[in-house]
């Protein structure tokens, strides 16, 4: 039975204090255990859809949350998470209590948080607190914090719907085909395609920063379990040998034609030879082309008004 | 002559008299320098251009009334997209080699483009425009701005997202003409944007006008070449006004130019498989009303893109008339650096006061007017290329970018003219340093090269 | 002409003048590279041919069509180079320095009497004529009478999503932007909108009159510089972002340029509510949609 994450386990002292019943009173526990029962298999139905529970929060998991916080978070957000300032810019750094679980989860996939670097600074970044341990800090914050909400789940996609929906929605942020792009003040549209389902969803949803949020109407969970397919299946497109590349905007395009055309200069060099450049005329006579002068070869004669050697033709 | 090759030539020759003009043909002498190759590579390109060209034409199909996509890429299943996005998909995914056709001609395109821009950029550094060679110039001109035209339709046929914001763009340029720029882009699209005609006319421009015109134009620009002769770089104890040296078109200008078109298709092969030039599959095809971010056009458009960017926002109203940004990015500015590049023969050669006819090429650093005026324009049009480009070094630097575009706008104004002055300042020091001045006339440019000049100062 | 050892039936013309010449020596080694990579490049073309047809991928059959080129051609330029002669020759040009002076005239047969007032009145006829036969051009588009002037929207027209839902101004989250057309004319270019919520009460110059439940503004989504669509809103200023030439446009004050190429400010779209609770327009836009037009 999937059981909440984070929560306080309340349901189940429910249960344990029923136990401890007497037999008349075992009709009774009988009846209990059945609406209990009953309960819960209604609550499993009646769960909305898009939803994963967190999973249950051992003592040692809180604790290393509660280790973490105060290592990395604390200094800013403050240690209650009543928010606090940003030691070397003076940016104010929001409180905590009470935000989305899924916020908190997707700035710490994306490495926004703990920020390495300006925080506002969206471009790609290495998430520093992951795996057990993120999931260690969430479940604290979750149960010190109250934090409200849940992860969303992302549904399975068609990466052709996905197309029509990301370049309906997302493509005038983050670039044609997810590779990110610039929003102007200092904020840019970081790349999309390495990232995991999970934080496409919840940034859909949750509008991190500067990005606005998506609201169910505006982008459906099957629309965004398609635009995650779609990301997918760029990111897994076949690239091309040694350069690794499955398109081209027209900047990197630009940087390609530049050493097309050096590579043809060279070639240019080779197939035709020296000279590279204009004689000195003023030191020498050799303009240093392929073929010797041998003395002993006779020169052919030609106009003689024209002679290179005869000097007493004036030139005008 | 083998014997086969022999008798094939003998028959020809006994009824269309080709010995002599042949033997004459073959003894023709070529200048010889390795950016005299630049033109050629022009050329073979274009070649390869039509070959892999005539290829794609019987693929393509020029409408954007959308269609049911009935090919295998799982993007597309099941879609409805344009028939021209349609038949780029057929011909990437279904058609043998037609990925490769695709990229070679893409390919193709940017080497045309780059060759024919350093082409001209030779003879103005070279002063291989001067008397009799201008109107040859002019042509050539001509055939920059054709070949700038034909690479932008050429890309906008796919109609991908990328190519649709490009001809939006270009709506909106045609639209900004004084006075009648409404009718003029009602006339060149068909209507309100977007019409079902624009890619029709597109292809028509494509595939038949404009190459019709660039084939016209390349054939008088050549025919005017072997008229009037090659011009050459100064050979000392060679007197360059009345002679042309090099080397003879058998075997060595055939052996150049065949050994020249089979290196650059081979290079142009290569680049199509490491390079996806023209890959749009994953961009997905135009839709009026969305855009994708970090949109440029393709790099020969990047100077008018990049003026778009950084000129600050201009709409001037008056009686009738609205000049805006778009025209002075557009129109105005284009036609300027044309319009100097035009002009420039005449000047110089008034300024210098030149006579007679040139057939030697100067070199620039000792011409300051024209090593002026070419840093000048060039480093303009390069800045303001690189300014196309500032959404991208804003991510990669991490600098804003209203930061990237104020630093555009103050190089592009204060750096062209400050290289100009410093340039023109080194070539008048170094013409100064030599004693001499800059030739008025051929005979007295060619003489520093017949014998040796005493210097006051090594070089 | 000085004299030559030619034959006496060959011209100048016919005789290469060599000023210099190198003859290279016999060489094995050369003759084995022209015939190798010679073969080499057939055996490329035929594996090209060979894997196009089996549907390789481009990298299997391009990268032969590549080696069989570059191979062939040096093959070329061995053959010639290292085979035959290196020479350098001259040949006269045909200079003419001094072009001035008498020229006899081109045209030998001249009239019978000089009448200018005749050729100038076919020149001037012949341009008027040109001039006329340009007027197929105007069929190429209709006239543009106030197309460019008005768009698809009317008092009352409904504002819709792109799939035609009709939009709420609930619909909309606070910082949430949404891409609209006037129902019946999805994908009209010029009359696409954005409708934003925003997040703190918009000012003068917004039309107050237009906004609904007081956060609720539509703006036109089609850029008044070049005409892309903007539609990137950065909450955190409130503006919209236009990604091509990047002209930014304050929300919170009726979408004024404030950065970038863009000289006026987006036209507000005046926006009311439907007595069924959805967005509706008043009018269609008061100001010009899109880049101006000279």
């Amino acid at each position: 039975m999937a059981e909440p994450q984070g929560e306080t386990r309340e349901d189940t002292d429910h249960v344990q204090r029923l136990r401890c019943l007497s037999r008349p009173r075992a009709l009774g526990a009988l009846l209990g255990w059945g609406i209990v029962a009953a309960a819960t298999v209604a609550a499993i139905l009646a769960r909305a859809p898009a939803g994963a529970q967190p999973e249950a929060s051992t003592p040692e998991q809180l604790q290393r949350g509660a280790l973490i916080y105060q290592q990395q978070c604390a200094q800013c957000h403050g240690g209650d998470g009543s928010g606090g300032t940003v030691r070397e810019t003076g940016r104010p750094a929001p409180p905590l209590r009470g935000t989305e679980i899924a916020s908190a989860d997707l700035v710490l996939r994306t490495g926004r948080m703990p920020p390495v670097g300006n925080p506002f600074d969206n471009r790609l970044r290495k998430p520093t607190v992951t795996g057990a341990d993120r999931e260690a800090l969430l479940a604290w914050m979750s149960s010190t914090f109250g934090l409200v909400g849940q992860i969303p789940e992302v549904e399975v996609g068609n990466p052709g719907r996905g197309l029509e929906a990301y370049s309906a929605q997302c493509a005038h942020c983050h670039g044609s085909s997810g590779y990110g792009g610039v929003a102007g003040r200092g904020a840019y549209t970081p790349p999309l395609t390495s990232y995991e389902p999970i934080v496409i969803a919840e940034a859909i949803r949750v509008g991190p920063f500067e990005m606005p949020a998506f609201s169910d109407t505006q982008i459906s969970g099957q629309e965004v379990g398609d635009i995650t397919a779609f990301l997918r299946t760029v990111e897994e497109e076949r690239s091309t040998p040694i350069f690794g590349l499955v398109e081209l905007n027209p900047v990197y395009a630009a940087a390609f034609v530049v050493l097309i055309t050096l590579a043809l200069v060279f070639s240019l060099l080779w197939i035709s030879g020296r000279p590279a450049w204009f004689p000195d005329p003023h030191t020498s006579r050799d303009d240093g082309h392929p073929p010797d002068r041998p003395q002993d070869y006779p020169p052919q004669d030609y106009p003689p008004q024209n002679h290179p050697q005869d000097r007493s033709q004036d030139m005008r | 002559m083998t014997p086969l090759f022999a008798l094939l030539f003998n028959t020809l020759d006994e009824r269309l008299g080709l010995r002599r003009p042949g033997r004459k043909a073959a003894n023709k002498v070529f200048p010889h320098h390795w950016s005299f190759l630049l033109g050629e590579v022009a050329l073979f390109s274009l070649i390869v251009l039509i070959a892999t060209g005539v290829f794609l034409t019987l693929f393509y199909r020029p409408s954007i009334e959308m269609v049911d996509y009935s090919g295998s890429n799982p993007l597309y299943e099941g879609a409805r997209v344009p028939a021209a996005f349609a038949s780029i998909l057929r011909l990437s995914e279904e058609v043998p080699g037609g990925l490769l056709m695709r990229r070679i001609h893409r390919g193709a395109s940017h080497l045309f483009i780059a060759a024919t821009v350093l082409h001209m950029l030779r003879i103005l550094l070279t002063g291989a425009f001067r008397k009799p060679r201008e109107p040859n110039y002019h042509i050539g001109l001509l055939l920059l701005a054709l070949v700038l035209a034909e690479g932008f339709v050429g890309y906008s046929l796919p109609y991908d997202s990328l190519a649709g914001t490009g001809i939006r763009i270009a709506y909106s340029e045609l639209l900004s003409f004084p006075l009648i720029g409404d009718r003029l882009a009602f006339w060149v699209f068909g209507g309100l944007f977007p019409t079902g005609d624009v890619i029709p006319r597109f292809f028509v421009f494509h595939v038949l006008l404009i190459p019709g015109l660039i084939i016209a134009v390349v054939s008088i620009h050549l025919l005017l070449v072997v008229r009037q002769r090659h011009t050459q770089f100064p050979h000392p104890g060679v007197d360059g006004h009345h002679l042309i040296v090099g080397k003879p078109l058998w075997p060595w200008q055939f052996s150049e130019s065949a050994t020249l078109i089979l290196w650059v298709s081979g290079l142009l092969s290569a680049a199509a498989v490491l390079i996806p030039w023209s890959d749009v599959t994953l961009l997905g095809p135009y839709v009026p009303g969305r855009v994708g971010n970090q949109a440029q056009p393709d790099w020969f458009l990047f100077w008018v893109e990049g003026m778009l960017r950084i000129l600050p926002p201009i709409e001037i109203d008056l009686p009738g008339v609205t000049v805006s940004g778009p025209f002075i990015a557009g129109v105005l500015l284009p036609g300027l650096i044309f319009g100097a590049l035009i002009a420039y023969p005449f000047i110089e050669r008034k300024v210098y006061n030149l006579q007679g006819e040139w057939h030697v090429l100067s070199n620039p650093l000792e011409i300051p007017l024209r090593a002026a005026m070419a840093i000048g324009t060039f480093s303009f049009v390069l800045i303001v290329s690189a300014a196309a480009t500032n959404d991208v070094l804003s991510r990669l630097v991490g600098v804003p970018i209203e930061t990237v575009t104020g630093f555009f706008r103050l190089t592009a104004v204060f750096v062209p003219p400050l290289l100009a002055a410093l340039l023109h300042r080194y070539s008048t020091r170094r013409l100064a340093r030599t004693g001499l001045r800059v030739a008025p006339t051929e005979a007295e440019a060619d003489s520093r090269f017949q014998e040796p000049v005493v210097t006051l100062s090594a070089e | 002409m000085t004299p030559d050892t030619r034959e006496p039936t060959q011209s100048p013309a016919e005789s290469l003048q060599i000023i210099a010449k190198r003859v290279p020596p016999p060489s094995q080694v050369n003759d084995a590279l022209v015939i190798g990579t010679g073969v080499a490049s057939a055996v490329c073309a035929l594996g090209f041919a060979i894997t196009l047809l089996l549907r390789t991928p481009v990298a299997v059959h391009g990268t032969l069509l590549a080696l069989s080129m570059l191979l062939f051609a040096i093959a070329t330029r061995r053959y010639f180079v290292d085979r035959y002669p290196d020479v350098e020759a001259v040949e006269p040009r045909h200079v003419n320095d001094d072009p001035g002076g008498a020229h006899a005239d081109i045209a030998e047969i001249e009239p019978i009497e000089r009448r200018p007032l005749l050729t100038r009145v076919l020149i001037a006829c012949a341009a008027i004529l040109g001039l006329g036969f340009l007027a197929p051009v105007s069929s190429l588009g209709p006239a543009p009478g106030n197309q460019l002037r008005v768009t698809a929207w009317r008092r009352g027209r409904r504002v819709v999503t792109s799939e035609g839902r009709p939009v709420r101004p609930g619909d909309i989250a606070p910082g949430g932007v949404v891409t609209a057309w006037p129902e019946g004319a999805i994908d009209v270019e010029n009359s696409a909108i954005i409708v934003l919520r925003l997040t703190t009460q918009p000012q003068p110059p917004t039309n107050l009159a237009w906004v609904v439940d007081s956060r609720v503004v539509a703006y036109s989504k089609v850029c008044t510089h070049a005409g892309c669509p903007v539609a990137l809103y950065r909450e955190r200023d409130n503006a919209l972002f236009c990604p091509c030439h990047q002209s930014t446009f304050d929300v919170n004050r009726g979408a004024v340029p404030t950065f970038g190429p863009a000289a006026r400010a987006l036209p507000q779209l005046p926006l009311g509510v439907s007595d069924s609770g959805e967005l509706m327009a008043l009018s269609d836009f008061t100001a010009q949609v899109g880049p101006a037009f000279g």
